[in-house]
């Protein structure tokens, strides 16, 4: 996916997704210098996460262990 | 004449955390053979007061059971059998609040519970009485709690399993608990993470998806995991070169971790970058499979060994060449792809691999490709190398 980005864009920071907590999502360009330039638009590229069928993560929280079941879907499209 | 330390400048060797010039292996010095001896190729990290190519540090009688050092910078960090954390780091970067003190071996706090540490690509893993600490980079998400903050000290990550040992590659972190269980974080790419999405990072220690129990030894490579379980290897990740074993017919991204050698007497395995795998036998003999051209077989011949019978000259079967006796095995990649591994058989240090050329000089041995050995001595117990750029590369060794 192709999305804007901004001088004060911070690329390493990435985002999240509350569908799918264990993960997070980042750029593919490690800076503003990286991506396309074009008609005054700085264009960075990601891949979000495509499940075709649920998928059951179990991950580690301060406590201990947690389940989730996701169901099929496209998780991390930057808001 | 000038002098540091009360040492005129043409005995530098002698002041301690100085190293001198070591371009070949016909002029260097003996090796250790009693304690520990670091070396460099390229930069000068080692001592930044003189420039040149080729490292070789002075002999301290400390000595440990684990080393491990970064991709990056000359930051060495070994265990000792007691438990000990110890240090040697000519620059604190990424580690101030550890690396207090520069060019000298120096003890961690005082605690005694260490027992693993991993170097990743600028950053550190560790077990501290069965916690996982971090130290380092944290933007590659290797942390495992979600954050991307960057201690530069080890600092408690995790403690809700009873944590036994750690491995790092460049982006990801291959985390094992005491039930033989595998939890990853970092990036997903190819599948080395075992999460079945090849998009994003794993950003909080998640279990890989087929839930394996029992696995005894892990390494992480390349965009890969590669472990141990009842004997036979499973994978996930990068398969690139047809390195995962003979139960894997193409060179597609795994989407495992599954069973790729089915055979019941591997010990150890190893990734010789994203080119090869190696492994130890019950027996103490080698096992390989993968792209022969970088120089990863210790029998030193440079065939691939990519087929899918497992038979002889196909994916896994016995390097009868490679001998017997080995009891440790490691490897890794450089930023700009060049392979190296390295291994102890018989109490002897081994190296080899396209980037092992220029530190075989610095070390003593022979600079070629092919395996060598290093040192005289058969008393070695631990040993790392790692790759920077194609013109970087650290290693330690250690006897016992």
């Amino acid at each position: 996916m192709r999305v804007e980005v901004f001088k004060d864009t911070d690329f390493e920071q990435g985002w999240t997704d509350s569908a799918v907590p264990n993960m997070s999502f980042n750029y593919d360009q490690a800076s503003i210098e990286d991506c396309e330039y074009s008609d005054g638009v700085y264009w960075a590229t990601y891949e979000p996460m495509v499940l075709t069928e649920s998928h059951t993560f179990t991950y580690l929280t301060p406590t201990g262990r947690e389940a989730i079941t996701v169901p099929p879907g496209i998780y991390g499209v930057k808001s | 004449m000038a002098s540091i330390s009360g040492q005129n400048t043409s005995n530098i060797d002698q002041v301690d955390g100085f190293f001198t010039t070591q371009g070949g292996g016909a002029t260097a010095a003996p090796v250790v053979t009693n304690g520990t001896q670091l070396g460099q190729v390229s930069e000068a990290w080692f001592n930044t007061a003189i420039t040149p190519d080729f490292f070789r540090s002075p002999t301290t009688t400390h000595k440990f059971v684990k080393l491990a050092s970064l991709h990056d910078f000359g930051q060495y960090i070994g265990i000792k059998a007691n438990g000990e954390l110890w240090y040697y780091a000519n620059v604190s970067t990424y580690a101030q609040g550890m690396f207090t003190t520069l060019n000298a071996w120096t003890q961690y706090g005082t605690d005694t519970d260490w027992t693993d540490v991993t170097g990743g690509q600028i950053c550190w893993g560790f077990i501290k009485g069965g916690n996982f600490h971090f130290m380092g980079y944290g933007g590659w998400r290797m942390r495992g709690d979600g954050g991307t903050g960057s201690p530069i000290y080890p600092e408690l990550i995790s403690s809700a399993e009873t944590w036994e040992e750690v491995s790092m590659s460049n982006q990801t972190t291959c985390i094992r608990n005491t039930s033989g269980e595998m939890f990853f974080a970092g990036y997903n790419y190819d599948y080395g993470t075992g999460q079945g999405t090849t998009s994003g990072q794993t950003a909080t220690f998640t279990q890989e998806q087929n839930s394996l129990t029992g696995v005894t030894y892990h390494t992480a490579g390349y965009r890969r995991c590669i472990m141990v379980k009842g004997g036979s290897i499973y994978t996930t990740g990068n398969n690139q070169n047809l390195m995962a074993g003979p139960l894997v017919s193409t060179n597609a991204d795994i989407n495992g971790p599954i069973i790729t050698y089915s055979g019941t007497d591997i010990t150890k395995v190893s990734s010789f970058g994203d080119d090869a795998t190696l492994a130890i036998t019950t027996g103490g003999q080698i096992r390989f499979a993968g792209s022969g051209g970088q120089s990863p077989r210790p029998d030193n011949s440079t065939a691939n060994q990519q087929g899918t019978t497992g038979q002889s000259n196909e994916a896994f079967s016995i390097l009868t060449g490679a001998g017997s006796g080995w009891t440790y095995i490691g490897g890794g990649k450089t930023s700009q792809g060049t392979n190296y591994g390295f291994g102890i058989q018989n109490g002897q240090a081994k190296i080899g691999g396209t980037y092992s050329s220029g530190i075989g000089a610095v070390m003593g041995g022979v600079a070629t490709s092919q395996w060598k050995q290093i040192g005289s001595t058969s008393n070695f117990v631990a040993l790392n190398l790692s790759g920077a750029t194609t013109d970087e590369i650290h290693c330690a060794f250690s006897t016992s």
